[in-house]
């Protein structure tokens, strides 16, 4: 003690020392003072080892006891003081904190981990809203960090820099599975792609899943710069990746202008192999379509979005046959095709494919078209396009098509009578001679919005299934807006055969009980009718269960309302 | 597997504030906590179920989810969190049964854990992932009443990240 300070003061200075400590973040995980610490104990060591309890050494071990009871006294009026300081910051916060009990403050920790969970799968923030959920608190940032998931998706964005792409990697763990996203736009140079990949490389053999995203405005490179870029730059990087199952490479909004969408194809391009992943199953592309030396070809999962355009259609439909003939392994394989601005009819009768293209494996085909003009869409394009398939083994076929409104605007009043709609569904079943293993379809012809708007002025049309077409189906399942009726037109060299067992009526909302009863006359007129076994009546909001009882009797009828 | 009998079954229900919910067993057994105690009670249709850690508003409206997918598939068995594909979709009835205050939505998420309803659990916390999807920390504060309790050294290893973050 300084000879100017009093006990007092020298006491506060004590006080001072410990709220300086207690500033430091250390401090509040505690600290525990060893008897060492103490010059008292060094003291008492001294003069305990001279063994010799004459007047001075009890004279001066008296003096450090009186001075350690002071301490224990002073330590106790300190602890009880702080204590009273707390309890006074206690009182004032419990009203604030018991109204913060509620909402997170309440939730265990296993629920909030799997919020982040939910709230970190968003594919445009990826580890980037993980980060930040890591600074909200501190008990949020200790379930951050202790989910080693949440930074095990690596994102390549313009704004991203490398340490922060180390810093998730590093988070990560080091067995979790990786999904990498590359994001390249008009902002992100091109070498940026491999920089990414050289820093992500080490972890090559966690990817589970790699996507591809290229979205260019054409506001500053123009359109030079496309995903096939891209492919080839990522392509050409040697990696390993055994845990690798889904590839999606996808194009956006690629335009020669802000208002021209473009189309460029990628059949001149040589794709070599630089990657090793043997047990890569699923492929989805949007608005690309791989060229033929496409390295995977033995995927079995294919899922592909694509926007037919008017100047380019030709092409696209083209190079989507030869891709899909090359792809030796696909099982299963969904196809959005969406029709922009009439391009279906704008082919004509030039689109003509003389040769068969064969997906030797594939069993399931689900097939989406939106946009499809009437009457000419069907002809020029689905038909050629469906000939132009040849899948034996196929087991499964969906076909979903969306008309506008332009379609109902069209036609007008007229639209019931027309056929039209027949006329598609002829069109759009397959072959019976070469896909004589389809035995489930499903058919759902829908309106879109503003064409459910148009309807209400004309009357129902009607859709007529060609049961002669699908000898070989045993369920179907019909959604429509159309009336439903079945007809039977004999093809040559082919058995009368009537296989469909399950008939299932889904979503059917213009479906009274007056409809089904033509429906089901229809199929009695074919001899279909006997041969059902379970009419499943769905979602049908204009039918009730009574009224379809009465015309499907209760051995075959099952009735869902959800 | 449930059977007919039991279809037609009623279970009482009793809530921490002591009111009495009498409810089908088909609705009641969406609940995986109320099943298994069904299961150990046996037959006995008169002894009411305690439920001590929900009150009565909040189990009318978890019954009002129940009532709703009383007929939805049982789940599917648990898998790995990890190989779960997660989305933040969430079906339109469930959108509109979930527009509550917050308070509430953190009683029904509470709920449904404590009664084992993992589908309305999902619900609840993509509702709450949705809403701090896409926000800044002091956004997600705000938003949920979080107080900052970062200490001076932390706030510094925080604003390092971000430098980190804006370093390219």
């Amino acid at each position: 003690m300084p000879m100017c300070m009093t006990p007092a003061s020298a006491a506060m200075q004590v006080l001072y020392a410990l709220e300086t400590a207690s500033e430091k973040s250390e401090a509040r995980h505690g600290f525990n003072f060893r008897e060492s610490d103490w010059s008292a104990r060094g003291e008492f060591d001294k003069l305990s080892r001279r063994n010799l309890l004459n007047a001075e050494t009890i004279r001066k071990l008296s003096s450090v006891k009186h001075r350690l009871e002071y301490i224990v006294k002073l330590s106790e009026s300190l602890a009880s003081s702080a204590s009273e300081v707390l309890r006074l910051y206690e009182r004032h916060l419990e009203p604030v904190t018991s109204k913060l009990s509620k909402g997170f403050a309440s939730i265990p920790d296993e629920i909030i981990s799997i919020i982040f969970k939910y709230s970190a799968c968003d594919e445009q923030q990826g580890t980037r809203h993980a980060i930040w959920l890591s600074q909200v608190s501190r008990r949020f940032r200790q379930l951050a960090l202790g989910d080693r998931s949440l930074w095990s998706k690596q994102f390549l964005w313009y704004d991203s820099s490398e340490n922060m792409v180390k810093t998730c990697i590093k988070r990560s763990g080091t067995n979790a599975d990786f999904q990498i996203v590359v994001n390249a736009t008009d902002m992100l140079p091109r070498y940026a792609i491999d920089n990414f990949l050289r820093v992500c490389a080490p972890t090559a053999s966690r990817w589970r899943s790699f996507a591809l995203i290229c979205d260019w405005d054409g506001s500053r490179s123009g359109p030079n710069f496309y995903i096939n870029d891209s492919v080839d730059d990522i392509g050409r990087q040697i990696l390993a990746l055994p845990r690798l199952r889904e590839l999606s490479l996808i194009q956006r909004h690629y335009r020669a202008t802000p208002d021209v969408l473009m189309w460029r194809s990628s059949m001149g391009y040589i794709r070599e192999n630089s990657w090793d992943a043997p047990n890569l199953q699923v492929v989805r592309c949007v608005e690309y379509i791989p060229s033929p030396t496409f390295p995977f070809a033995f995927v079995s999962q294919f899922t592909m979005s694509l926007t037919l355009l008017p100047l380019h259609i030709y092409y696209q439909i083209g190079d989507l046959l030869v891709f899909l003939s090359a792809m030796e392994g696909l099982t299963d394989m969904e196809l959005e095709l969406k029709i922009h601005g009439n391009a279906d009819s704008a082919m004509g009768a030039n689109f003509h494919v003389d040769q068969t293209f064969r997906c030797a494996r594939l069993s399931s085909l689900r097939l989406h078209i939106s946009g499809l003009t009437l009457p000419s869409g069907p002809y020029c394009l689905l038909e050629p396009f469906l000939e132009a398939l040849e899948m034996p083994f196929l087991g499964h076929l969906a076909l979903h098509v969306t008309l506008g409104a332009s379609v109902v605007c069209f036609y007008g009043p007229r639209l019931h009578d027309t056929g039209v709609l027949s006329a598609l569904a002829n069109i759009l079943l397959p072959s019976p001679y070469t896909h004589t293993r389809l035995t489930s379809l499903d058919i759902n012809i829908s309106l879109s919005d503003l064409g459910k708007e148009e309807l209400r002025t004309t009357n129902l049309p009607l859709l007529t299934i060609p049961l002669a077409r699908i000898p070989n189906v045993t369920t179907l399942t019909i959604s429509t807006f159309c009336r439903i009726s079945f007809s039977w037109e004999e093809f040559l060299s082919m058995p009368s055969k009537r296989s469909l067992r399950r008939l299932r009526i889904l979503s059917c909302d213009n479906m009274d009980a007056g409809h089904l009863q033509v429906m089901i006359r229809s199929l009695k007129n074919v001899d279909a009718w006997g041969l059902l076994d379970r009419v499943l009546i769905q979602k049908c909001s204009s039918l009730d269960e009574e009224s379809a009882l009465l015309a499907v009797g209760k051995e075959r009828m099952r009735f869902m309302t959800w | 597997m449930s059977t007919t009998e039991d279809k037609t079954r009623k279970v009482k229900l009793v809530t921490s504030d002591n009111e009495e919910f009498e409810v089908d067993w088909e609705v009641a057994t969406r609940s995986v906590l109320i099943k298994h105690m069904l299961e150990d009670i046996g037959e006995s249709e008169e002894q009411a179920i305690p439920l001590p850690n929900v009150t009565a508003n909040v189990l009318k409206k978890v019954l009002e989810w129940c009532e709703h997918h009383r007929k939805d598939p049982e789940p599917a068995p648990e898998s790995s969190d990890d190989n779960r594909k997660r989305t933040l979709e969430i079906g339109d009835w469930d959108a509109k049964f979930i527009q509550v205050d917050q308070e509430m939505l953190f009683e029904i998420i509470l709920a449904a854990n404590y009664l084992d309803i993992k589908a309305l659990l999902d619900v609840g916390c993509k509702t709450v992932a949705n809403m701090i999807k896409g926000k800044q920390p002091e956004e997600i504060r705000k938003m949920f009443n979080i107080v900052n309790d970062f200490t001076p050294e932390e706030e510094a290893q925080i604003k390092k990240e971000n430098e980190w973050a804006e370093d390219r």
